[in-house]
């Protein structure tokens, strides 16, 4: 039997701030969420909690948005497993390399070329 | 076959080119749509429901475009009541509304990865259309890159990008606009069944076009480390509503006097210009008087509506919306209710009026039926009049008893707003559709076009109503307390000759009527007439008082004072007024809709009389309720 130890699963509303995971494959499809972008494969990052706690503001595609934790409850998020341990054990965050956060990209130099299709 | 009248195409082409706007929730949508039209917008409501609707002519057009606003939606497939109206409108669903010939399809250019979705439902629809791209100045300031022409090649329609509060590109849309019906249709996939298909393809449309990085709008960032700080963001909410609470109190005041002193001067003048007559009345005391009543709140309006609109475009509406929404939440409503309470210690009117900013239908209609227990200002006179004349000016330790009466009053009110929208939320609103996402929009200087011209709406808005309705209350309520008149008494006093006709009239009437049912309250048929009197508007029982107790003019508020002290009840042989009554008719004033201005803007926005028949009963009874217990109770504790 095999676990798998680098990818943990988890629901968004417990992700702490600066904290970014994928939305599992099993989201639903439909619904205000989904047409939010909240959609299998989309990396999300919480930015922050309201100072009350409630609601959160998180960033996806690029925008951000803010939700209440309930309606974050509601979805699965796998947290890269280099990037949960790093958390865990309180040393800089490794960048996973898949998809460089808007945010973490200083100037625009980081994009990827257009590219042209036939 | 000949008989055939018309081709469709031909008949359609006579007419203006009518052209809808289709865009999310802070797209930039509005201030465009404001751009384009300027003052030839007009605002009503969709027939039989809440939702509003804005229609313009396209400046320079001679009505030749029309361009209707359709309200701000993420999909097209949505279960709001707005976004049911932009699914019928688009689809020709909705009576009385022609499909629209051309849709301008609306997309905030720097949140492209998720407006796009949006963009897609729209032009799949298969009508011509042209897309606009807003604040495009700032993809540039956040170093990114976007290429219109490259997503026009994509998308199959031409795409347009414009800075809309600035005027940046619209001269360019404007050429395209006037020749709407010559627009595209767009080339995009059709057949997408989900979400997540749509954002796959956003997602390799905006990646080939090279608009996917975008850098984080640094400034926006670190007001937000201020602004939304758990500590500091608390304080700087707390001190911006102070703020707000205390300019609509204390520096209005002037400029209420002056207006209070204008309707006075024309009132008199009216007397002092034509014979007197009954028409002198209806004119000096039901016209001038009513509507000046009203007119004085505008000082109050026109800088409460100067701070919400300062604050919803610089962009803090939307903070303190998030910093407070835990505590809204709590009693069922919304961040985004707060400001529209807060409003209603001015005037119910601007406050229900502000509800328009809460998207989440159910907690706006909670919101709108709480707010008229929020203490106006037309209550304060009410107030101020009967804590005065009752309320001993002691000390308790370091704080006055007055004025420790006159803020329990407003946080009774303020409790009972919230204990009410809990209830409502649990039981009458229960099922009914909330939804809840919030957008915190980038910081932003104002412009001083766009705020003058929103103020100037929200006033006329006021104006209109004051010239109407509360015209006809006033009148309404004049003839009730004029006719019929009394037999004319001989050597009677001008003050006493009113009084004894303001006895006879309906009203006086009304009041005796009443008197068993207020009895249990500790009210007389006077303060009757008074309540009678009071349901066009609160403070109408002040005058009212004066009448009855024949207190000559100019001196109404000490003459009322003194007499309502030394009103003694021939019956009984023992003062009238009590405390224990003050108290109980203060309570009064805490629960009932005294306000034909606040019924009637709740019918407006709630789409019908339903809403504020049900409010004005249920707090009617819960005044009655109130005030018994308030009356039974101060008179067990003296």
């Amino acid at each position: 039997m095999v676990f798998n130890f680098s990818e943990t699963v988890r629901p968004l509303s417990t992700l702490r701030p600066g904290e970014r995971g994928r939305i599992a494959p099993g989201a639903a499809l439909t619904g205000r969420l989904a047409d939010l972008g909240f959609v299998p494969g989309t990396d999300v990052t919480v930015l922050r909690r309201a100072p009350f706690g409630d609601p959160i503001e998180v960033e996806l595609r690029g925008y951000r948005i803010c939700l209440r934790e309930s309606q974050l409850r509601a979805l699965s998020v796998t947290l890269h497993g280099a990037m949960a341990l790093a958390t865990v054990r309180g040393v800089a965050r490794v960048a996973d390399g898949a998809e460089a956060s808007p945010r973490a990209t200083p100037s625009g130099e980081g994009h990827v070329p257009a590219k042209r299709r036939a | 076959m000949s008989a055939v009248p018309a081709m469709p195409a031909v008949r359609v082409a006579e007419g203006p080119v009518r052209i809808a706007l289709v865009g999310s929730p802070n797209s930039g949508k509005t201030t465009l749509f404001n751009a384009l039209t300027g003052s030839s917008a007009r605002v009503g409501n969709y027939a039989g429901v809440t939702v509003e609707r804005r229609e313009g002519v396209l400046t320079g057009s001679h009505g030749g475009v029309r361009i209707l606003d359709l309200p701000g939606t993420y999909a097209l497939d949505g279960e709001t009541p707005d976004e049911h109206v932009v699914h019928e409108v688009l689809h020709g669903a909705v009576p009385g509304e022609p499909i629209p010939d051309a849709l301008l399809v609306v997309a905030d250019a720097t949140t492209l990865r998720r407006s796009l979705a949006l963009v897609h439902e729209a032009l799949a629809l298969g009508r011509p259309a042209l897309v606009v791209l807003t604040m495009i100045d700032e993809v540039k300031a956040r170093h990114g890159r976007l290429d219109p022409l490259a997503l026009s090649r994509h998308l199959g329609v031409q795409v347009v990008g414009v800075v809309g509060h600035r005027g940046v590109g619209l001269d360019v849309l404007r050429g395209f606009l006037d020749d709407a019906r010559n627009w595209r249709v767009a080339r995009v996939p059709t057949g997408i069944a989900d979400a997540g298909a749509r954002f796959a393809w956003v997602d390799r449309v905006v990646h080939e076009i090279g608009a996917d990085v975008l850098a984080a709008d640094t400034r926006s960032d670190k007001i937000d480390r201020l602004l939304l700080h758990p500590v500091a963001g608390v304080v700087v909410f707390a001190a911006v509503m102070v703020l707000l609470f205390q300019s609509i109190f204390a520096w209005a005041v002037p400029a209420m006097d002056a207006i209070d002193t204008l309707f006075a001067l024309a009132a008199d003048g009216v007397r002092a210009t034509l014979p007197e007559s009954w028409l002198v009345g209806l004119l000096a005391d039901g016209v001038i008087a009513g509507v000046g009543s009203v007119v004085i709140f505008l000082p109050q309006i026109l800088i409460l509506f100067t701070f919400l609109h300062l604050l919803q475009d610089v962009g803090y509406m939307a903070r303190a919306a998030f910093v407070v929404d835990r505590v809204m939440g709590r009693v069922g409503l919304q961040g985004r209710s707060f400001v529209p309470l807060l409003s209603c210690f001015a005037c119910a009117v601007p406050g229900i009026m502000a509800t328009r900013t809460i998207a989440s239908p159910r907690e706006r209609l909670a919101t709108i039926l709480v707010a008229p227990f929020m203490t106006c200002s037309a209550r304060l006179p009410v107030y101020t009049l009967l804590i005065a004349a009752f309320v001993p000016a002691t000390s308790v330790g370091p704080v006055g008893l007055q004025g420790l009466v006159m803020l329990g009053l407003y946080v009774l009110g303020a409790t009972v707003a919230l204990t009410a929208a809990k209830i409502l939320n649990s039981t009458l609103l229960r099922g009914r559709v909330s939804v809840f996402y919030m957008e915190l929009p980038p910081y932003r200087w104002p412009t001083m076009r766009m705020l003058v011209r929103q103020v100037g709406q929200s006033a006329r808005a006021f104006l209109r109503r004051a010239g109407t309705i509360i015209l006809a209350a006033s009148v309404v309520l004049w003839v009730l307390l004029h006719v019929p008149q009394a037999a004319p008494i001989a050597g009677a006093t001008p003050a006493e000759t009113a009084r004894a006709n303001l006895e006879a009239s309906v009203a006086g009437r009304l009041g005796h009527a009443i008197e068993p049912v207020i009895a249990p309250l500790g009210f007389d048929w006077k303060v009757g007439v008074g309540l009678v009197a009071s349901l066009a508007a609160r403070e109408v029982i002040v005058s009212t008082l004066a009448q009855i107790y024949a207190v000559s003019e100019g001196e109404s508020f000490r003459g009322v004072l003194e007499a309502i002290q030394a009103d003694i009840d021939p019956r009984t042989g023992r003062p009238v007024f009590t405390l224990p009554v003050a108290l109980a008719l203060m309570v009064f004033f805490v629960f009932a809709l005294q306000c034909t201005s606040t019924i009637a803007v709740m019918a407006r926005e709630t789409g019908g009389w339903r809403w504020p028949a049900f409010a004005f009963t249920s707090m009617l009874l819960l005044a009655w309720l109130g005030s018994f217990i308030t009356y039974r109770l101060a008179r067990f504790l003296a």
